[in-house]
């Protein structure tokens, strides 16, 4: 019976010692830990040290003491990182890590190795591949470079337009350059290199690999269409634009309003070539008026209500045209209890010129109240004229502010090339 | 099983609970970020882009990590929160969080930022030069200090590095606290529920 005891007593004490051991690791390993992150987020290297010296066996202490020296600029950083990749070889993040900072620390064969290392226990992950990549980029290994990079931007798709413009930079706008080595392979990537393309100026191809990417979401042909605009890329941007329209015009749609008479559908704050509310100013109401309307069943109806500023746009429309053509505009107005200084016009203004140069003017809408009457105004695209801009705003006043009362209707705009 | 025993192990049981509790507390991951730059540089084509626990930032409009490469002429936008650094080799460019630039280079020679928003460093070395441009047109050389720095607007805090923390000492205070208060809790329970065992007349028959 005692020996029973005894032996009872022995297995409790064992069992109990065995434990007090794994709670006394566990605390250095979880103190070690708390410290190794407390020390990254804080760049205290003494407290990552202490880190290392409560946990020495753990490579998440050294690699944080590796990250703190590393941004303090304090020696021996490299050093850690090789200690945790060893302590723990299996793990592609510490083999990464030790390859960007051998990297930096102008070893480069040493980086291909480690971050080798790291693409080997991670094959499939974007992360080390990229990495590894741009190493052998930035060695001058432009062919070995760039597969890899492509092979990245396989398993990461959002790497495909960083990949796309770094082929651009490196073959200096050599297009075909650019097609090779990134190789597009379905919509979403075609689309990421007609951006970059139209971005750099180079709408044909932009429209090309467009075209070819087929059907694509609203949303994407949204940010091509503002790229394209933006770049005043204006026919490209036509075609992209009708692309998504159930209602889009025939042919180029060159010298043509979207709703000239307003019948159809308008949505003002819609990018693109239809008719367009940059921004709603208070005072000034736009609204589709069906009573006495010039022709059809539609005009519109600009409401002033005080609104003070003359130069801005109420209302605009880009029209693509011909370039170095000349054209007249028409338009049909009306007005109601007009009182102003500064009464509206509609101006016609050189969308493709980075000064928005104003190419003709019509005469004043008429002060008072007066009947549908047609207005007109002549003007000679440029060269380099894709689009121009007509909106309806003010002239001027002498006085400021300069508020104007009143309603004008306007119908059946349209643009005849003489 | 006598009382004495079964609180031995009770005891044991509620060690065991403790160390498997603090690995599971602890057990989460340490910052990985490799940052910032070492003192070693290297003659390369384009630079080499670190960021902020290597967080995205936007290199000529496109979402891009750290270990990127930067040619020049390249348009560098950094969110809020985000730093970035270019390593050219023979310069370094640090970018703060919120910050708008373009960044030109010829390698080995020179270096040029326009800042469109936030604050910018050059370092420079050997004889290569450095200039911010900033965005009411005046600008600011490296000059003999090798050093650059310029903001948008006065008094913008200048970058320090990608590491995304200031500096600073010691652990942090309340979290030592909790995990004290902690301990301390455990050790009492233990050392209570031994003592029970120990009582010769306990309270419950």
């Amino acid at each position: 019976m005692n020996t029973r005891r005894i032996l009872t007593t022995l297995v409790s004490l064992a069992l109990f010692a065995s434990c007090a051991l794994a709670a006394w690791g566990a605390w250095r390993a979880g103190g070690g830990r708390l410290l190794a992150k407390y020390a990254g987020a804080s760049l205290a290297s003494e407290t990552a040290r202490r880190a290392v010296r409560m946990s020495p066996e753990d490579p998440e202490t050294h690699s944080a003491l590796g990250l703190v020296l590393y941004n303090t600029k304090e020696a021996g950083a490299l050093a850690e990182f090789e200690r945790a990749a060893a302590l723990r070889p299996r793990d592609y993040v510490l083999w990464l890590q030790l390859g960007r900072a051998r990297e930096e620390a102008g070893d480069a064969e040493g980086a291909l190795q480690a971050l080798g290392e790291a693409l080997r226990l991670a094959p499939f992950y974007s992360a080390p591949r990229w990495q590894y990549g741009n190493v052998l980029y930035r060695r001058g290994r432009l062919d070995e470079a760039f597969a890899e990079l492509r092979r990245a931007s396989v398993s990461n798709p959002t790497l495909y337009p960083a990949l796309a413009d770094l082929a651009w930079g490196t073959y200096r706008g050599d297009a075909g350059a650019v097609e090779r080595v990134a190789a597009p392979r379905n919509a979403l990537e075609r689309l990421a290199l007609a951006r970059l393309f139209a971005r750099k100026g180079r709408p044909d191809l932009a429209l090309a690999h467009f075209r070819a990417a087929g059907e694509i979401d609203a949303d994407d042909r949204r940010r091509f269409l503002k790229e394209l605009l933006t770049a005043r890329q204006f026919e490209a941007a036509y075609e992209v634009w009708a692309g998504g329209r159930e209602d889009a015009r025939g042919g180029a749609g060159k010298g043509l309003f979207t709703e000239p008479g307003f019948e159809g559908r308008v949505n003002t704050s819609e990018l693109g070539f239809g008719w367009r509310q940059e921004r709603a100013f208070e005072g000034v109401t736009l609204s589709i008026d069906t009573r006495s309307p010039n022709s059809g069943a539609r005009s519109l109806l600009v409401e002033w209500g005080g609104h003070a500023n003359p130069g801005v746009s109420v209302i605009s429309q880009l029209v693509v045209l011909e370039p170095g053509a000349r054209y007249r505009l028409s338009f049909h107005a009306r007005t109601e209890q007009v009182k102003t200084g500064g009464p509206p016009v509609v101006v016609v203004s050189d969308a493709s010129a980075e000064d928005a140069r104003v190419l003709a003017e019509s005469k004043p809408l008429p002060q008072g109240t007066a009947a549908w009457q047609v207005y007109e105004a002549e003007f000679d695209a440029t060269p380099k004229t894709e689009a121009v801009l007509v909106s309806l705003r003010r002239q001027n006043c002498d006085a400021n502010p300069c508020p104007m009362f009143g309603r004008v209707w306007l119908d059946d705009f349209s643009l005849r090339k003489l | 099983m006598t009382p004495t025993h079964r609180n031995v192990f009770r005891v044991a049981a509620l060690l065991m609970a403790v160390c498997v509790a603090n690995v599971y507390v602890f057990a989460g991951p340490v910052v990985t970020a490799v940052a910032d730059s070492d003192t070693v540089f290297a003659p390369q084509t384009g630079g080499t882009l670190t960021t902020t626990d290597n967080k995205q930032v936007i290199v000529n409009g496109n979402r891009v990590g750290a270990g990127t490469t930067v040619l020049p002429n390249s348009s560098i936008e950094t969110p809020s929160g985000v730093g970035a650094t270019v390593q050219l080799g023979f310069a370094e460019v640090s970018i703060s969080p919120g910050s708008d630039i373009v960044l030109d280079f010829t390698p080995g020679t020179d270096v040029t930022v326009t800042l469109k928003r936030g604050c910018v460093v050059i370092r420079t070395q050997g004889n290569a030069t450095g200039m911010i441009i900033r965005p009411d047109g005046t600008s600011v050389a490296t000059g003999t200090g090798k050093v650059a720095n310029a903001c948008d607007r006065e008094g913008a805090a200048v970058p320090v590095g990608t590491a995304g923390a200031t500096v600073g000492g010691g652990i942090d205070k309340a979290l030592l606290a909790v995990l004290l208060i902690g301990a301390g809790g455990a050790a009492v329970a233990a050392l209570t529920l031994a003592g029970r065992g120990f009582n010769p007349s306990p309270s419950n028959p």
